[in-house]
């Protein structure tokens, strides 16, 4: 293959990896901006009264965009700009940065790196392929809100392969995530101890850690909305809690999210504004304290301010309204550290400077908008309404995408070796600057216009503020022409950059470590990821192959109304087969090696890296199933006639069962004990009795549906018993199958000697995942079974 | 919207909303002048030009530098958070429902994509929410299908109405006329054209339209 081509598709290089990040997440603005200006012109006029003409649309229904194109724009605007361009253009630079901040040769999982990004970018090619199915894409907003993304409100195969594109992205954050915070616990180049860290790796940390508990609960509400759709079982459409289960397992997902997309811009404004103000960051500590401590944890706890108006107890507001008007209080403490760093200093306005300054001054009108709306009081008025959409934007464009385009231009020199042209860049800003204000300051006024609308009476104080909005949208969409001629300008024509440009002193620029691989290289400013034999070169397939068979998989599943669908699901089961035993193969044959370094890792020293790794992961797991058996736990609240303990379920069977599963945790135990003294052939036996007991307990389960299904038609789409029992013990049996698939790779290599008294992290991390199934089985069994 | 109505007339809904909104307007607009002016006024002054001496920067603080300063920022915040947080939990009757012997108590329900109206005497209304002058008017709202927003903009009331779940709102309209009522909460390609009239007439206008009305029509279902 093309040396060009078979580099980007099969690298696994961090640095390659941020770039690929940076350009698809530029693409996917690309698409999320022209989706809204569509919805702007529509917005830009009312629609004519009676027997009027002129300046408005005919009639409701000859208007520039039909309703259900206009809520399919608002919605896929909504989930691509935050999911598919904000969050990953923050990860494409943390790809590329976090590992030459902290000295690290690169993440510590390059492979499932490389994986999360084709994962994340056929999740959006599927997300966006929903826009040609007929009936289209989904249209219920980015929330999704239950029950009008039901299959009953929202029908056809559009919807389902938005959320399947959803579920994609949201696997993909949670192995980035856990990717990422492994590579700081343990990959830290020698000297870079926790207090070294520069402040975008600190911010970077807070994020993934903000991403870490709340993905899962949205690949929790979307893996049962999947099922709802395709398989037909009823979490959200037969039950009356549905619509509020389906809000705070969304929320409990959203509001970290805005975190999630916020604080790597604050991470490079704590990065740029000492660079250019000559003098250090103002209390670096408390910031960190501040977003750490406080910011974070508080975020998991905000969630139901999104829910004043569903009906919640007024003790109920109450609480969270307390909960989020103190999470602005760090808000307040940071960002008056940053102008701090202003005082006692000498400013250099460069385009990093005046885009980091934009975004604090945006930030200050966002944050303190939101102040208003953590009054349970207010929110009444502002609910849904163009004062919301004016706060957000002001958070998420204005502070966020404003810190993340300064990032873009501080790093911009030592991604391409050259410097960008910079009186482009100071027009790039002026002309954003100006259009995003024009853009977003008259929705403010517009407090009393209910967001999603496509069309609406002439009003003279509406159509005057959405005209005003309409016009500032093309000046700000247009601005970002800018941008775009000038990466094209700089790569073409750019000046060769000196090494460090800005005077910086952090790692990327100003290489202290000795022994890592990158730092050195890195400088010299030649083509981006390629410097030569600095650089370990890895590349691997399977990662690119493994994405595209979930993509294609999904697919299928999203296509089964339809006879080929199940050949398309089947086709990707078989390329993500190939790519799994590839991946294995790569493994057992150490075709994929990666040079392990002498590393910072307090307070990790003594824990193997990938053992943290799986305890990492299975952090992300318990957050999967608390959501899931929390869900069975309230549905079943709201569901009168509930069977009684015994009538469905044959106990002594599920008894049975579960002593079989807990066997096998004791023989697993027993292989690893094995192996720690060092006594190969016990361990494989004791992995194939492991091995065994796995494959029977899914045996027994087999016929136990078997029963269930066709002697007492207990079925997942007749009631919401039978939803709740197959889809949780469904999903636990997933877990045991790739248990499995784990074991029998485990047995391969253990059969080549590859587990020795010394190295045998991989039984270890197997014995884990494998106590984790028995303890989420210890909790399925007496919630379904006996209860 | 606001200014159409006289200042005596105003609905007791809105007199809450307005109060309160002025509390935060004033202090989040003083804070957000104040801190973006001293911020333009640090750039403009340190900004590096021809001829300006670099100011000596002394690393006169430690790993916890000002937290002095800290400190009093968040007890000024502080209050002023409390302050405004108070002032809600005083409006907070905006909300909690009101159990006047003479209200008047109204089943709404929103279906894809037209609002209803169930009367005490079990008659339904599609078109309009016929209220009288002057009484406190509590409203049981619930969907029959997926999840509506209720919203009255000249009343300043709004509440989710969704499958299976009954809220309340109350509103007292102090004024004769007609106001549309509002989906506030994505339902469907109809959303933007789900829109009621709420009409607000004099005690006997009401109590003589109310009379002549049919009892619970048994094909409307109601709610």
């Amino acid at each position: 293959m093309n040396a060009w081509l078979s580099r980007w598709l099969y690298t696994t290089n961090h640095k390659d990896v941020g770039l690929l990040y940076i350009a698809g997440s530029m693409y996917f603005g690309f698409i999320g901006a022209i989706l809204i200006l569509l919805v702007r012109v529509e917005l830009a006029i009312p629609v004519c009264a009676a027997g009027v003409s002129g300046m408005c649309w005919p009639s409701a229904t000859q208007t520039f965009l039909s309703a259900a194109s206009f809520n399919q724009a608002v919605t896929l605007h909504g989930l691509i700009m935050i999911l598919w361009f904000l969050s990953p253009l923050a990860i494409g630079l943390a790809n590329y940065f976090l590992p030459l901040q902290i000295g690290a040769a690169d993440l510590a999982l390059p492979r499932v790196n490389a994986f999360g990004y084709w994962l994340w970018l056929f999740g959006g090619i599927v997300a966006t392929i929903g826009f040609f199915m007929p009936g289209g894409n989904t249209a219920g907003g980015w929330t999704a809100y239950s029950p009008l993304s039901s299959s009953t409100f929202s029908p056809g195969a559009g919807p389902t392969l938005a959320f399947a594109g959803l579920i994609m992205l949201a696997t993909s954050i949670t192995v980035g995530s856990v990717n990422i915070l492994l590579t700081v616990a343990t990959s830290r180049g020698q000297g870079i101890t926790w207090r070294k860290i520069p402040m975008f790796s600190w911010f970077m940390l807070f994020t993934i850690v903000a991403m870490l508990f709340s993905f899962p609960s949205l690949l929790a509400a979307l893996l049962l909305l999947i099922s709802d759709r395709v398989l037909g079982t009823m979490y959200f459409s037969a039950s009356a809690g549905g619509a509020i289960l389906w809000d705070d397992l969304f929320w409990f997902f959203g509001h970290p999210e805005v975190y999630v997309v916020l604080l790597p811009a604050f991470g490079l404004i704590a990065e740029i504004f000492p660079v250019f103000s000559g003098r250090p960051l103002a209390e670096k500590n408390i910031i960190l304290i501040c977003t750490g401590a406080i910011v974070i944890p508080l975020s998991y706890m905000v969630w139901s301010h999104h829910m004043f108006l569903t009906g919640v107890t007024l003790s109920e507001d109450e609480a969270f309204s307390v909960a989020t008007i103190l999470i602005s209080l760090p808000f307040d403490v940071i960002t008056l550290a940053f102008i701090k760093t202003l005082t006692k200093s000498s400013i250099r306005l460069t385009a990093p400077m005046i885009f980091c300054i934009g975004s604090v001054f945006l930030f200050i009108i966002g944050g303190i908008t939101g102040v208003f709306l953590s009054s349970f009081v207010l929110d009444v008025v502002y609910n849904n309404t163009y004062f919301v959409v004016g706060h957000f934007h002001y958070v998420m464009v204005g502070a966020a995408i404003f810190g993340l385009i300064a990032g873009l231009y501080y790093y911009i020199p030592k991604m391409t070796g050259k410097m960008y042209h910079e009186k482009m860049a100071n027009w790039h800003f002026i002309t954003s600057f100006i259009g995003f204000n024009i853009l977003y300051f008259p929705m403010f006024f517009l407090y009393d216009m209910p967001r999603r609308i496509y069309t609406y009476q002439s009003l003279p104080s509406w159509n005057t503020l959405n005209l005003i909005s309409t016009v500032g949208a093309f000046i700000f969409a247009a601005s970002q022409i800018f941008l775009l001629a000038n990466i094209v300008w700089t790569l073409r024509a750019g000046k060769i950059s000196p090494p460090n440009p800005w005077g910086a002193t952090t790692p990327e620029w100003v290489p202290v470590i000795t022994g890592a691989s990158h730092g050195a290289a890195a400088s010299t400013g030649s083509t981006p990821g390629a410097e030569g034999g600095e650089h370990h070169r890895h590349e691997s397939s399977k990662p690119i192959w493994l994405a595209a068979g979930i993509g294609v998989s999904f697919l299928g599943l999203s296509l089964l109304v339809y006879s080929w669908g199940l050949a398309v699901f089947i086709l990707g089961l078989a390329i993500d087969g190939f790519a799994v035993v590839g991946w294995m193969y790569e493994d057992l044959h150490e075709k994929f090696h990666m040079p392990e370094e002498v590393t910072e890792r307090w307070p990790f020293a003594g824990i193997h890296k990938m053992r943290l790794g799986m305890w990492i992961f299975l952090s992300t797991d318990v957050i999967v199933f608390g959501a899931i058996l929390g869900a069975y736990l309230y549905i079943r609240s709201f569901t009168p006639n509930w069977p009684i303990p015994g009538s469905i379920h044959e106990i002594p069977l599920g008894l049975t069962n579960t002593i079989v599963l807990l066997t096998s945790g004791l023989t697993a135990f027993l292989a690893l004990e094995s192996i720690k003294e060092g006594k190969q052939r016990n361990m494989i036996m004791w992995l194939c009795a492991t091995f065994v007991l796995g494959a029977t307990f899914l045996g027994i389960k087999g016929a136990e549906w078997y029963n269930l299904y066709f002697a007492k038609g207990f079925t997942w789409y007749s009631s919401v018993a039978g939803s709740t029992y197959y889809f949780t013990v469904g999903l636990h049996a997933a877990h045991v199958t790739v248990g499995l698939i784990l074991m029998a790779y485990l047995i391969r290599k253990a059969m080549m000697g590859g587990y020795t008294k010394e190295d045998h992290v991989g039984i270890e991390n197997f014995a884990l995942y494998w106590a984790f199934v028995d303890i989420v089985w210890i909790f399925v069994f007496p919630l379904f079974y006996l209860l | 919207m606001l200014s159409s109505l006289p200042l005596d007339a105003t609905p007791p809904t809105v007199k809450i909303f307005t109060t309160l909104q002025n509390y935060y307007l004033i202090l989040g607009g003083a804070a957000a002048v104040i801190v973006i002016s001293y911020m333009v006024y640090m750039i403009a002054k340190n900004r590096e030009r021809p001829g300006r001496q670099t100011p000596a920067y002394h690393h006169e603080e430690g790993d916890w530098g000002n937290w002095k300063g800290v400190v009093m920022l968040l007890c000024v915040t502080g209050s002023v958070l409390a302050f405004v947080e108070y002032q809600t939990f005083a409006s907070a009757n905006l909300v909690a429902i009101p159990d006047p012997p003479n209200s008047i108590q109204v089943g709404v329900v929103g279906r894809q994509f037209v609002w209803s109206f169930t009367y005490p005497n079990g008659y339904t209304d599609f078109q309009n929410l016929t209220v009288p002058l002057n009484t406190i008017v509590v409203l049981n709202i619930t969907s029959a299908d997926v999840t509506h927003g209720f919203y009255v903009p000249e009343l300043d009331v709004a509440k989710d109405a969704q499958p299976g779940i009954y809220s309340q709102l109350w509103f007292n309209a102090t004024q004769p006329g007609t106001f549309t009522i509002e989906c506030r909460q994505l339902c469907g390609v109809g959303h933007a054209l789900m829109l009621s009239k709420l009409v607000v007439e004099s005690a006997a206008t009401y109590n003589a339209w109310y009379s002549k009305l049919p009892a619970a029509p048994a094909a409307k279902g109601g709610a």
